[in-house]
């Protein structure tokens, strides 16, 4: 990522600029729409980020994490949104929704059967929200708990705890495959 | 099983659950890697468990397909829309 906002910067590349924006862009429209809950809406919010990123290009290289600064850029983008349209002061975590969030296992990767794979999915499905976002924002995004708790604005024991509370809640619902496997090996 | 036993059996699942989340999380360090992978051979479950949480992956044709189209309500001149986050 590195090679491309160094081109971004100071060689005002827009192919540069294009590929970043298509690594990035899915996962900042679904963490957008968490909080906007609907398309057009989180399109507009994550457009935003990346226009103001365009136009403040030559300050790329004093942005520490640019990953979270572009999390932090869509909280930030959607709770202006939120408090224009709604004059309230900021939304609370709890409030988003993460229905739109789906992580399946790769059967691929790793054998079981099919009726595992949906218990999973269910049970990933049903993580309270907050629960959900911090497991996806690590599991699929690739954040590390640190820069989740900055994104988000909450510590990071919190997030700590809320990715041990969807672990154990799979290993509850596994724990019959768990035991099996144990059995087998 | 006596109750100690239970018990102990249960801080060591809490202690790989932890290590886990830490792992995932990108937050482990050398010596807590080497702790959980002992903790792992002597539970197997668990580590299938790891290889099932590591294999978990987004799917985006899923996420566009299954977008809340109840968000969206149709009032004769277009789509509007209506979000109870935003107030439109």
């Amino acid at each position: 990522m590195q090679p491309l906002l160094h081109r971004i910067q100071f060689d005002n590349d827009e192919t540069a600029f294009k590929e970043f924006y298509k690594e990035n862009v899915f996962r900042l429209f679904q963490f957008a729409f968490a909080f906007a809950r609907n398309k057009e809406l989180s399109e507009e919010i994550v457009n935003d980020v990346f226009l103001k990123l365009w136009q403040h290009r030559s300050k790329l290289n004093k942005i520490k994490n640019i990953q979270v600064y572009l999390y932090v850029s869509v909280k930030n983008t959607a709770f202006n949104y939120s408090r224009k349209n709604t004059g309230r002061k900021n939304m609370g975590i709890e409030e988003i929704s993460t229905d739109h969030f789906y992580l399946s296992p790769d059967q691929e990767q790793i054998l079981m059967t099919d009726e595992l794979k949906k218990q999973i999915e269910q049970s990933i499905n049903q993580l309270p929200p907050k629960c959900k976002l911090v497991f996806k924002m690590i599991k699929e995004d690739g954040l590390s708990i640190a820069e989740v708790a900055v994104i988000l604005g909450i510590s990071y024991k919190t997030v700590s705890t809320q990715l041990s509370i969807a672990l154990k809640k799979l290993a509850l619902l596994l724990q019959p495959s768990l035991k099996e496997h144990e059995i087998k090996i | 099983m006596s109750f100690f036993q239970t018990n102990k059996e249960s801080m060591i699942k809490s202690r790989i659950v932890e290590l886990m989340a830490k792992k995932i999380g990108k937050e482990a360090s050398k010596d807590e890697l080497d702790e959980l992978s002992e903790l792992l051979l002597k539970n197997p479950g668990y580590a299938y468990l790891l290889e099932i949480v590591l294999s978990l992956k987004g799917s985006r044709n899923h996420f566009e397909r299954d977008l809340p189209q109840e968000e969206l309500v149709d009032h004769g001149s277009g789509r509007q829309i209506k979000s109870p986050a935003f107030g439109r």
